[in-house]
Parts: structure tokens; sequence; C-alpha cells
């Protein structure tokens, strides 16, 4: 039960930045504390109806399978191959965030550049790999189902949120 | 003078007369033409060839819509560099300096090129530059001078917006500014910008650039892939990092340009540590102004008054 914990609050903050991410660079007001605590809040919502998809689907297809202990443990074995991953990507990402409390403009410069923005690249490669490592590990079709249904919906969840942004430039013509 | 460099999409799907100002109609096949003569990378005609047309024309709100789109993605890069702080930092001793020139008139700040106006309405809601200080946008771009304006209705921003010529507004700047335009002006045209500068009744300059560096392009490249969406705005994004003036070409353009002017530069000295710097700023006074220059001494190495 850990790791699921672990797994759902790697997906959370993940949701939370994708509700950042989706918003950023569409609203041009100096002042958008507001407009991204929305953001954020919206991410996080959208990471709870994910997370609860996604347990359901786990649960549906542990209680249907043959052997329903051994399919958990497949899963419990696959979610810890994937903390490893998106774990990873989650402290290196905590910590560039963390510099931005640096007192000096370079390092906080050093965490923007060098980090979260190559970090915002790699983030669909990192997970698609840890879902698929994972997947391929167990040798399980339950297993690779929940991964495949897990990635797809972590992946697109920036692009489906993105669309309540997208038009808001129109206010400005 | 012959460019090394190729043109930004945004330099060529947009067309004033020089004169007027007003906007011209640009044949989509024209921009794609100089795309390819000029040698930028193809991934530029393939983002100009995204662009909506109409007999062949290229379709004016679609190019507004682009442009306002890729402004908002640009102003969130100002906003992670913050670059507006930057531009109120290197502001505040030029103001003081200026203020005891212009005896009880408002000093007048004029941003070249303002696009959304993003630094202008940072420095209205966040600058504490004083009241005796008014902040105007200039930029050719009807539809972005319209949402300049609107963002800061929005706000109550104390700025104001022009769509016009810098140089040529009923109440001229005591003191230009820009962010990220220099690098626009190619060969004589940067000369000639600097010009202006000399022949209007301006104090002081500050010009805020991309500044090049070795790994420049490839940091902006991967930047811009990961915060741009407009395919416009990643490849000009990408493509100004590598045409960015070096300070050498600034440093000519000016003495050339602006001769009356004493001239000093910030994070323009290569270093390592300036490896990290995304920008440097030409920074000038009206010679008689000169001794304001020491203000920025502050900057340590940083500075250098040339």
């Amino acid at each position: 039960m850990t790791v699921a914990l672990l797994l759902a609050v790697l997906a959370l903050f993940d949701c939370a930045l994708a509700g950042f991410r989706a918003a950023a660079g569409r609203q041009g007001m100096i002042d958008k504390r507001a407009y991204f605590r929305g953001a954020i809040v919206s991410g996080l919502l959208g990471g709870v109806a994910i997370v609860a998809c996604n347990a359901a689907l786990t649960a549906v297809l542990v209680k249907t399978a043959h052997a329903p202990q051994a399919t958990w443990s497949q899963l419990v074995d696959a979610g810890t191959t994937c903390i490893w991953f998106f774990g990873a990507l989650a402290t290196a990402t905590l910590a560039a965030m963390a510099l931005w409390f640096s007192p000096t403009a370079e390092v906080q410069l050093l965490a923007t550049v060098i980090v979260l923005g190559p970090f915002t690249l790699i983030r669909p490669l990192v997970i698609a790999a840890g879902l698929a490592v994972a997947a391929v590990q167990t040798g399980e079709v339950r297993v690779g189902i929940i991964a495949a249904v897990a990635g797809v919906t972590m992946l697109g969840f920036e692009h489906v949120l993105g669309r309540r942004y997208a038009s808001q430039w129109r206010q400005l013509v | 003078m012959t460019d090394r460099f190729g043109p930004e999409i945004s330099d060529l799907i947009v067309a004033y007369d020089p004169q007027t100002l007003a906007r011209q109609d640009v044949p989509k096949q024209r921009v794609l033409d100089e795309l390819r003569e000029t040698g930028v990378p193809a991934r530029a005609a393939r983002a100009a060839g995204a662009l909506r047309e109409r007999d062949g024309v290229l379709d004016r709100a679609a190019v507004d819509g682009v442009l306002v789109r890729s402004h908002l993605e640009l102003q969130r890069l100002h906003e992670e560099f913050r670059v507006a702080a930057h531009v109120c930092d290197l502001l505040a001793p030029m103001i003081e300096a200026v203020r005891s020139e212009v005896r009880g008139e408002p000093i007048r700040i004029v941003d070249i090129g303002c696009g959304l106006g993003f630094v202008l309405r940072w420095l209205a809601a966040r600058g504490n530059l004083g009241s005796d200080v008014k902040l105007i946008g200039a930029d050719y771009n009807v539809a972005l001078v319209a949402a300049a304006t609107r963002l800061a209705a929005a706000e109550q921003l104390a700025c104001t917006f022009v769509a016009a010529n810098a140089f040529t507004l009923s109440e001229p700047a005591h003191i230009v500014i820009s962010t990220g335009v220099l690098h626009h002006f190619r060969g004589p045209d940067l000369t000639a910008f600097f010009e202006q500068h000399e022949r209007s009744g301006a104090h002081a300059f500050i010009h805020t650039d991309i500044r090049p560096s070795f790994v420049a392009p490839l940091g902006s490249w991967i930047f811009h892939q990961a915060r741009m969406r407009e395919r416009l705005a990643q490849f000009d994004g990408y493509w100004s990092t590598v045409r960015a003036h070096s300070a050498s070409t600034l440093r000519s353009a000016i003495a050339a340009g602006a001769p009356g002017f004493a001239l000093a530069m910030l994070d323009a000295r290569p270093s390592l540590r300036s490896l990290m710097r995304i920008f440097q700023s030409a920074i000038a006074v009206r010679s008689p102004l000169r001794t304001s220059l020491t203000a920025y001494e502050r900057y340590g190495r940083r500075f250098e008054v040339l």
C-alpha cells in the first residue's frame, strides 16, 4: 500500500505542475497569483480524478485475476520501479525549485535554464520509460494494461488542461 | 553589409510603410522565398508555411494571433528571467540623473518595440519609479499595442501604449529603453537606430538584449522547445540567440550613430560566470551626465564604462 500511496503522491505532484504548465504563457497580466493558484488547483483536482480512475482500474484487474495476491505483488514490484524513475525526476525538480530561493541571481537562473526547462522536455520520456520498464520487468498483461492507461492519462492530462486556456489570447485582440 | 544570419520569421510576416506606418500586405511566397534564400533552417519555413493566407497574402488576423500568442509566451520567459526587475534596477539611477535635467517636467520613459508591454506594465505595477515618471510603450504593430493597452487597463496600470515610431512622439522620450529588440536591427540599420537616439531629445538609453555565447544557441533551443508552443516563437527565440549582437558590434554602432552619448555595458565582458547570464545591456547617457554612470559600479566587474 505504501508503494501505491507514494505513486499517488507523485502523480498528484505531477498533475499540479501540469496545471501550472498548461496555464503558463497564456495570460498576460502582471499579477498572476490567483490565475496560477486556480491552474494548480485544477491540476490537482484533475490529478485526484486520474488517480481514482487508475486505482479503480487496478482494483478491478486485481480482483478479476486468477491469483489476485500474486498479481498485486507484481503490481507492487512494477510500482517500485516506477517510483525510482518518477521519484528521481520529482526530487530533482524540487531541488531545482529550492534553488529559486538562492540569493544569487545566476543560481536562480541555473535552476530555470539548466534544470526546469530540460526537465519539462524529458518528463514524457521519464514517465514512458518508467512505465515501460515496469511492465516489461513483470511480464504480466494486467500490469501492462495499467501501465498503458496510467501513461496515457498522465501524458495526455496537460494537453487536455491546456485546451481550457488555449483561446484566452482572443480576449486581447 | 550582408548579414551572415537570415531574418526571424516575425521580421518578415509583417510590413509597414516607413512613412505612414500603415500596414502592408505580405505575400506568403515572398516570406518563404526569403527564408529559403537566406539559409535560415528549414523549420522556419515550415512555421511560416503554416500561416493562413488569402489570395497569396498572409492573413493579417492570423498573423496578429500568432504574434500575440508568441508574445504571451515570451512574457513568460521574461518573467522567469526577471527581465523587468533587472530593467527596473538599471533605470533607477538613470531616472535620478535625468530628473535634475528635466526640471519638474515628467520623466518620459519610452519602451521601443514594447510588444505586449510587459516590462512597462511591470514597472507601473511594481517599479516604484516615482509619480513624476511617465511610461510609454511604442510598437508598430497595432494588435500588440491594443493588447498591451487592454492588459494595462485590466490591472489599472499607469502606462500608455501607442502604435508609432518611438522617436517621433509628440512628447519625446527622456529615457529610451528596449528589451530583446537590438538584434532585429542589422548592419547599417543598427547604426541608423542609434542615430535616431542622437537626433532625439533623449538624455539616456538602456537597451537590453540577448548576450551571445557559444552555449546560448543550444540552451536557447532547449528552453524554447520546452517553454514555447508556437512554432514561430520556438524558432525566433532560438534564432534571436544566434543573431544576438556581440558587445563590440553594439559598441561600434553606438559610437558611430550616437557619439554624443557616454556608453557603458553590463554583462558584456566574457567570463565563465557570465555564461549563465542571458542578457547584456547597453547603458548610455548624454556626455554631460557621464558621472551618473558611476552608480552602476555596484555591479562590479559585470559593468564597464567604455
